[in-house]
């Protein structure tokens, strides 16, 4: 049985996906395939090339401590909902602030690299629908998959203008599917915002929250096992990585039976 | 599906296109098929509960081309999300990052509203529906008079302030489930620039994901996809692949 991982995105959430590979290492099993979308892609990428969620994780921390500061100007202002940049730039952050922490993270390695069969999942935003990536340099796959709306830049992929795979694939099962998988995995979080929106702008973001859990249902009914994590904080609250990190791992912990490959159907 | 019966309509609601409905029903006065409820969200529950109220294609049609251009000066997304010019942009984006107030006046929507419609219950084969944010849900407004119920689904987010912690669905999931699906959908060429175009793009794809899936998922389903912008240049058209659909040529 071709066993699939679908790795939702959520940013700083994608953090509880290496509880998740954690658990999955302990039972000894070894995915055949693995998609991502967004920090599922990171993540995925990652495993891909290092096959162990030790590595995973000190890779993908390592990497947030070390771009983090640079960050922080930016999420300041993603927290005072929007402003003229959303109209006077392409996107809040420039190509080249970011850039460096993905070249960072996968250099210039390419899918053929990598250990297990990974899927990243974009937004082709001409077609108006998900783009599954293969092939190619990892960096510009993840990078693209990771591109929130408005936030990042849009990225050129196969002619097209990309942007976060979550859009319209938050949990890529029907990916995983595509490519072969029999069983899948999907491990995803909480979407519900935390707070009533205040102005119009945050009640676009608060509808569109709603739109985000009705697609991963649709993603979900296909999945043959979810691990569901509950994680109180947006996804660009990225200096809370670590307690994310542990409280994921402290959730499956306590879980462990229920996850126990022996009563999978 | 001719004389088909107990059936349940869902029309979308998104533009005042939806004022071409009554060919729609004109056809399915044609074929003897009715419809047990009709599911409406957004600009379509107008030609609905007229539709429902006279119980005559004909005349609901001549209803709506009364309060069309009223209509058309009272909503500014009449047909659709779309920034036009980077002026409207920043006066949109200024405003509706300061408060919950839509750049348009509620006042001028309940006005609207208690002008064409009466203050009655709502029939009972209407059920309209609209996003509660409170519960985050959508729901149908079961319980509230027309006029609330019509302000709610009308309340088009940056717009309208939402009415009671309502705003129009047709913005969320675009149209309720139904046994029969109808939809009709402005074609538009997006020209994405800068970053809050791609932000808007990006939730306007969920509502069209959706939608889709509603739309498949439905046992009858017709989408009309138009260049126009007049629901009465449309009506013929609409009727065609009606007729054709209902009386199973299509």
């Amino acid at each position: 049985m071709k066993i699939g991982l679908a790795l939702a995105a959520g940013g700083v959430k994608g953090f509880a996906h290496i509880a998740t590979l954690k658990l999955l290492e302990e039972y000894n099993i070894k995915p055949d395939i693995i998609t991502g979308s967004s920090a599922g892609a990171i993540i995925a990428g990652l495993y891909g090339l290092y096959g162990n969620s030790k590595k995973v994780y000190d890779k993908f921390s390592n990497a947030v401590e070390k771009f983090l500061p640079s960050f922080n100007k930016y999420t300041k202002k993603l927290n005072k909902s929007a402003g003229s940049w959303g109209i006077l730039q392409r996107s809040l952050v420039p190509i080249e602030d970011y850039y460096p922490f993905f070249r960072y993270l996968f250099g210039k390695k390419k899918f053929s690299d990598c250990k297990y069969q990974i899927g990243i999942v974009t937004f082709d935003n001409s077609a108006r629908t998900s783009l599954l990536i293969t092939e190619g340099f990892l960096v510009d796959a993840v990078m693209a998959s990771a591109s929130v709306p408005g936030v990042f830049s849009p990225l050129w992929i196969a002619g097209t203008l990309n942007t976060d795979g979550g859009v319209l694939s938050p949990v890529p099962v029907n990916e995983a599917i595509q490519l072969g998988a029999e069983f899948v995995i999907a491990s995803t979080f909480s979407r519900k915002p935390l707070d009533y929106p205040k102005d119009q702008m945050e009640l676009m973001f608060y509808i569109d929250a709603w739109k985000d859990v009705e697609i991963e249902y649709i993603d979900l009914d296909k999945a043959n096992m979810v691990i569901y994590y509950r994680i109180p904080y947006e996804w660009h609250e990225f200096q809370n990585y670590n307690e994310i990190y542990q409280s994921a791992l402290s959730y499956i912990n306590e879980r462990r039976e229920e996850f126990d490959p022996r009563y999978w159907r | 599906m001719k004389g088909e019966k107990n059936l349940i309509l869902a029309t979308g609601g998104n533009s005042i296109l939806y004022f071409s409905l009554p060919a729609f029903f004109k056809a399915c006065e044609k074929y003897e098929v009715e419809f047990d409820e009709i599911h409406c969200v957004g600009f379509s529950c107008i030609p609905a509960y007229f539709y429902l109220k006279t119980n005559s294609s004909n005349q609901s049609y001549m209803y709506l081309r009364s309060i069309y251009d009223e209509t058309l000066k009272n909503f500014h997304f009449a047909f659709g999300f779309n920034f036009t010019s980077i002026v409207e942009q920043i006066r949109t984006l200024y405003k509706a990052s300061r408060t919950l107030k839509g750049f348009k006046s509620q006042r001028a929507l309940i006005k609207y509203v208690n002008r064409h419609f009466e203050d009655e219950k709502i029939p009972k084969k209407l059920k309209i529906h609209a996003f509660n944010l409170k519960t985050f849900n959508d729901e149908i407004l079961e319980h509230d008079t027309l006029q609330e119920a019509m302000i709610k689904t009308l309340s088009f987010p940056l717009e309208f302030e939402p009415y009671n912690d309502y705003v129009s669905g047709s913005w969320v999931y675009g149209v309720p489930e139904g046994d029969f699906v109808l939809l009709i959908n402005k074609i538009f060429n997006f020209d994405l620039k800068n970053a809050v175009d791609f932000m808007i793009y990006s939730t306007y794809a969920r509502t069209f994901k959706i939608m889709e899936k509603r739309f498949n998922d439905a046992k009858h389903k017709l989408r009309l996809q138009t260049n126009s912008s007049n629901p009465f240049y449309l009506s013929a058209k609409l009727y065609e692949i009606s007729e054709k659909y209902i009386g199973g040529k299509l």
